[in-house]
C-alpha cells in the first residue's frame, strides 16, 4: 500500500484517489462490509419461505412439493430453502437475519434497469454514482469490486480497485512504466493501469493458486484481500442467473447452494475480520406470487434481504408481513412492499460504520433509517 | 479544429470500420464517405459452415441417444431390483455393451456439436478480421447485441450463434421490421427467451392442461430491449397482449415434424383479437404476431430508441442529439429503412469529430489489432487458436453476454483496471507470437492512424526497448484503444 501511496504522490494531484490521513491512528480492526448483489431478481418466496400463510400453497403448489417439509423454520412463522445450509447455520448462531417484504425502491420490472436504480441507491438511476461509493467516502475507506469493470455500486468520486482472476502472464515491469508515461494526461487509462497493477500487487499469487472463476472462489478470495493488512473496508461481490421464469425448482436449488457456499467461503477468506463483518445480501425486485406456466415465475416487485457476519445481530426475521391473499398483493400479483432496502442499509451503516444523518443523507437521500439494532 | 481529408479516413475505418488492414486507409482516403456507403450490402458467410438444419439434427440425434440410454439405465436398475433372480450373466453382458456403444454415440454427437459452435465463434470472429466491408460487419454486430441471446443450453450453443447470419444478415440494408419478424421466428430468440411452450389458457392445449400457461418474457424484451425501449410509453397490459399473440410461435424439432426451425403451433395459440398500443389485431393465426411486430418497429419509440443506441454504438456515448433526431426523422420518414438510417449516420457532421469518443470493447479491440497486423485465419497457429477463450477471459465471450440486453458498449464497463490489465497481457502475448517480418511501430502507425497521433505516443514508440515492446505499446495507446 505505501509503494501505491509513493507513487501517487509522484505522479501528483492528476488523479481522484483516496487518502486516508488518519490511517496510523486507526485501530486494527475496521468494521468491514461486503456488498452481494443478486442479479435476475430472486424469488424470496422461494428463500424465505411464508409456511404460515395459508395462502401460499394456492399460488404455488408445484413450487413447494420438493421443498415442503425440509425447510429451516425461522421465527414468525416463516423458513428457509434447504439448499441454505450455511444461512441456517448462521441464523442459528444469530449471525444472520433476514427482512421480508422489502423492495429496492425501483419502480420498474425491468432487470437492467431497476439493478441500475438498485446500484445508485437514488429513486432515478445515475449510471455515474453508486451508493456504496458515498458511503465509502463518507466513511473515509477503501473499496473493491470483484469484477471486471466497475460495478455502478462503486463508480463515484471516491476511487475504487476492480480485481477479477486471470489466467494471462503477466507483463514487465519495464512496459508497465512505459504505459504509464504513455498514459500521462489520460486519466481514465492511467487511473486504470495504476489501480490494475495495485491489486495484482497486492493479491501476489492468490490468483494463480484459485484459478476457478466460480462464486465461492470469487468470494474466498474477495475476503482473503479484505482481512491483509491495510486491506479495503469494503467490497462488492456478484452474482447472476436468478431469473427463473423456468424450471424454477432445478435451477434455484443450484443457485441457493452457489450462494450459500459462497457466503461459507467469504467467511473462510475472512477469517478473524468476520467478526467485524456485516454482509448484505440483495436483490434488484422479487417475482410474481403465482407459479407461471413454465415451472417459474415472473418479473414482481417486493424481494427478501440478508444481512449476515460477526456483526451483525441475528437470529431475526424483520419486516411487516404483507400476506399473501389475492386483494393484498402489489397490482393483484406481486408481494406488497412493506419496507425499503435503503432503510435497512442506512441503519446498518449508521450503526457499523458510525455514519451520521447528514452523512446518510448523501448516500441515501431522504431515507430514514430502520430504529432496530442489527448491529452488536 | 480543421478536420483533414487523411483526418477524415482515420474516423471511417476507425469509428466506421473495424480498424485498418494494410492498405485500407489509403483506400478510403479517396472519398472516405463514398468509401463507407459502398460497402451497405449484406455481408455472407462460408456456405460450409452449419445452419440451422444441421444444428437441430445434430441435437435430436444427441437427445435420440441420451434419451434412450436413460431408458435402458431405468430398465436395468428396475430388472435387477424387481427379479434379481432372473438377471443372469448373459443379459446383463448384453445390457452393459448396449450402453456402451450409446454412451459412444452420445460422446460422438455431443463432440460433434461443440466442434459445430467452435467452428461458428471462430468463423464469426475472423469474418470481422478479414472483411473488406468492416462497415456493415460493425452493424451486423451491432443487431446481433441489440438481439443479444445466450448459449445458456446444450442446444442453444449451437443455435444461438446462427441467429447473426441467418436472421440479421439477410436484412441488415432493408427495413428493420423484416429483420424484427425474422429475429423472433428464428430458434435462437424463440428457445432463449422461453417462448416455445407458451400456452394460452383457452388454447386447444391449455384447457386440456391447465398447469400450462403464458411465459411474458420474450413479450417483455421485444418492447423493452427490441422495440420502443423501457421509457418507450407502454404498459404491461401490452406486454401481456402481446405475450398472448405470441403463444404458439415455437421450434419444431425433427422429431416432431418433416421441418426444422420456426413453427406456428395453432393448439398453444391464445385465440382472439389483441389489442396493444390502442390499435386491435384480428388475425387468428401467426399473421398477428407480423401484424404487431411491423408497427412496434414503425412506432416513434422505436425510431427514436434505435437510433440514440446505433449513434452511440458507433460515435459517442453521449452522441449528439441532432444526429439522433436526424437518424430518427429518417427512420418514420422511410419506415425504418436501415440504408436510409444509416445513410443520414454517414452523412451528418456530428458523425465526424475528430475526437475519439468510443472505447474499444474487448472484441473491437482484439479484431482491430489482428486487422492491423494483417494476419489470416490460415497462418493462424497455436495462440491464435485460442481467440474464443481469451475474449471469454477479458470479459465478452461471443453469444454469452447472458442478459438479453446484450454487452454494453459505454467505455465504464471495458476501461476498468482489470480488463486493462488484461489486454496488456494480451497484446504481449500476441506480440511474442506473431510472425517477425513486420514493419515497425512507428511505420504501422502512419497506416493505422495517419498524422492522427500525438507526439507523447510517437515518442513512446521511437523509444521503446524491442519491436515487440513498441508494438505492446502501440496498441495500448490511446489513440488504438479508443475509436
Amino acid at each position: 500500500m505505501m509503494k501505491r501511496r509513493q507513487f501517487l504522490a509522484a505522479v501528483g494531484g492528476s488523479m481522484v484517489c483516496w487518502h486516508s490521513p488518519n490511517l496510523l491512528a486507526m485501530p486494527i480492526k475496521r468494521p468491514k462490509l461486503v456488498w452481494v448483489m443478486l442479479r435476475g431478481a430472486m424469488d424470496s418466496l422461494h428463500a424465505v419461505l411464508p409456511v404460515a400463510d395459508p395462502s401460499l400453497m394456492d399460488h404455488r403448489r408445484g413450487l413447494l412439493k420438493t421443498v415442503k417439509g425440509q425447510a429451516t423454520p425461522l421465527e414468525r412463522g416463516f423458513a428457509l430453502h434447504p439448499s441454505l445450509k450455511t444461512f441456517a447455520e448462521l441464523y442459528r448462531q444469530k449471525q444472520l437475519l433476514a427482512v421480508v417484504a422489502t423492495s429496492s425502491g425501483a419502480n420498474t420490472r425491468s432487470h437492467f434497469r431497476a439493478q441500475d436504480i438498485v446500484e445508485s441507491g437514488y429513486n432515478q438511476a445515475d449510471a455515474d454514482s453508486g451508493w456504496l461509493n458515498r458511503a465509502v467516502e463518507a466513511y473515509q475507506g477503501e473499496s473493491l469490486a470483484v469484477a471486471h469493470s466497475l460495478p455502478i455500486s462503486l463508480r463515484g468520486k471516491h476511487a475504487s480497485q476492480t480485481w477479477y482472476p486471470d489466467h494471462f502472464m503477466e507483463s514487465s515491469e519495464d512496459l508497465y512504466n512505459r504505459l504509464k508515461y504513455l498514459y500521462d494526461g489520460d486519466e481514465q487509462l492511467l487511473n486504470s493501469l495504476i489501480n490494475g497493477l495495485e491489486t495484482q500487487a497486492q493479491l501476489g499469487n492468490m490468483a494463480n493458486d484459485k484459478r476457478q472463476q466460480k462464486f465461492a472462489n470469487l468470494a474466498l478470495s474477495c475476503g482473503k484481500l479484505m482481512q491483509a493488512e491495510n486491506g479495503p473496508d469494503c467490497s462488492m461481490l456478484e452474482l447472476d442467473g436468478w431469473d427463473t421464469h423456468q424450471r424454477q425448482v432445478y435451477r434455484l436449488d443450484k443457485q441457493f447452494t452457489e450462494l450459500d457456499k459462497g457466503l461459507a467461503a467469504l467467511r473462510q477468506g475472512l477469517g478473524e475480520q468476520w467478526d467485524n463483518t456485516a454482509v448484505i445480501i440483495a436483490t434488484e425486485f422479487g417475482r410474481t406470487v403465482a407459479e407461471n406456466g413454465t415451472g417459474g415465475t415472473d418479473h414482481g416487485t417486493a424481494s427478501a434481504l440478508f444481512l449476515a457476519g460477526g456483526a451483525v445481530r441475528g437470529g431475526r426475521v424483520y419486516g411487516q408481513w404483507p400476506g399473501l391473499k389475492k386483494a393484498q398483493l402489489f397490482e393483484g400479483r406481486d408481494l406488497m412492499p412493506t419496507s425499503d432496502n435503503r432503510q435497512w442499509i442506512s441503519a446498518l451503516l449508521k450503526q457499523h460504520w458510525q455514519l451520521n444523518d447528514v452523512q446518510l443523507n448523501t448516500v441515501f437521500p431522504q431515507i430514514s433509517p430502520m430504529q432496530i439494532n442489527l448491529i452488536r | 479544429m480543421v478536420t483533414t481529408h487523411a483526418q477524415l479516413a482515420v474516423i471511417a475505418v476507425n469509428r466506421f470500420g473495424l480498424g485498418a488492414r494494410p492498405g485500407e486507409l489509403v483506400q478510403a482516403a479517396k472519398d472516405p464517405q463514398l468509401w463507407l456507403k459502398n460497402q451497405m450490402v449484406s455481408p455472407q458467410f462460408d456456405p460450409q459452415l452449419a445452419d440451422t438444419k444441421t444444428a437441430f439434427e445434430q441435437f435430436s440425434a444427441h437427445r435420440k441417444i441420451r434419451g434412450q440410454q436413460k431408458k435402458i439405465a431405468k430398465a436395468q436398475v428396475q430388472s435387477m431390483i424387481l427379479e434379481p433372480s432372473t438377471v443372469d450373466q448373459s443379459t446383463s453382458m448384453q445390457v452393459m455393451k448396449k450402453n456402451k456403444t450409446m454412451a459412444g454415440g452420445q460422446t460422438r454427437y455431443a463432440k460433434l456439436m461443440r466442434q459445430t459452435q467452435k467452428n461458428l465463434l471462430m468463423s464469426g470472429l475472423w469474418e470481422s478480421i478479414e472483411t473488406t466491408q468492416p462497415f456493415s460487419m460493425r452493424l451486423l454486430d451491432f443487431f446481433s447485441n441489440h438481439f443479444s441471446v445466450s448459449t445458456s443450453t446444450a442446444q442453444l450453443k449451437v443455435v444461438a450463434p446462427l441467429l447473426e447470419r441467418e436472421a440479421i444478415a439477410p436484412y441488415l440494408f432493408g427495413h428493420f421490421e423484416d429483420m424484427l419478424i425474422a429475429v423472433i421466428k428464428h430458434p435462437a430468440m424463440l428457445m432463449y427467451l422461453d417462448n416455445t411452450r407458451s400456452t394460452g389458457p383457452h388454447s386447444k392445449a391449455g384447457r386440456y392442461n391447465k398447469k400450462r400457461g403464458i411465459n411474458e418474457n420474450l413479450a417483455r424484451e421485444i418492447f423493452e430491449l427490441h422495440t420502443l425501449g423501457v421509457d418507450g410509453g407502454y404498459h404491461i397490459g401490452d406486454i401481456q397482449e402481446l405475450a398472448k399473440a405470441l403463444t404458439g410461435w415455437s421450434v419444431s424439432y425433427p422429431a416432431d415434424q418433416q421441418q426444422e426451425g420456426f413453427v406456428f403451433r395453432e393448439n398453444l395459440h391464445e385465440p382472439g383479437t389483441r389489442i396493444i398500443l390502442a390499435k386491435r389485431y384480428r388475425h387468428e393465426d401467426q399473421r398477428q404476431v407480423e401484424a404487431i411486430l411491423k408497427s412496434l418497429a414503425r412506432h416513434p419509440s422505436t425510431a427514436k430508441f434505435l437510433s440514440y443506441k446505433l449513434a452511440s454504438h458507433f460515435i459517442s456515448d453521449q452522441p449528439a442529439p441532432t444526429l439522433v433526431a436526424a437518424m430518427a426523422t429518417r427512420w418514420q420518414d422511410t419506415n425504418g429503412n436501415l440504408s436510409a438510417v444509416m445513410t443520414t449516420l454517414i452523412e451528418h457532421k456530428g458523425s465526424w469529430q475528430p475526437e475519439r469518443q468510443k472505447f474499444k470493447t474487448p472484441r473491437e479491440f482484439m479484431v482491430s489489432t489482428l486487422r492491423s497486423i494483417g494476419l489470416e485465419q490460415k497462418s493462424a497457429r497455436g495462440f491464435l487458436t485460442g481467440l474464443v477463450y481469451h475474449l471469454t477471459e477479458m470479459g465478452q465471450a461471443p453469444f454469452s453476454a447472458g442478459s438479453p440486453a446484450g454487452y454494453s458498449t459505454y467505455a465504464e464497463d471495458w476501461s476498468g483496471s482489470d480488463a486493462l490489465i488484461k489486454r496488456i497481457d494480451w497484446v504481449n502475448r500476441l506480440v511474442a507470437v506473431s510472425p517477425k517480418s513486420l514493419l515497425s511501430a512507428v511505420d504501422l502507425a502512419q497506416q493505422l492512424f495517419a498524422d492522427d497521433i500525438s507526439e507523447r505516443t510517437l515518442k513512446v514508440l521511437k523509444g521503446a526497448e524491442t519491436a515487440r515492446q513498441a508494438y505492446t505499446l502501440l496498441f495500448m495507446s490511446p489513440e488504438f484503444q479508443r475509436r
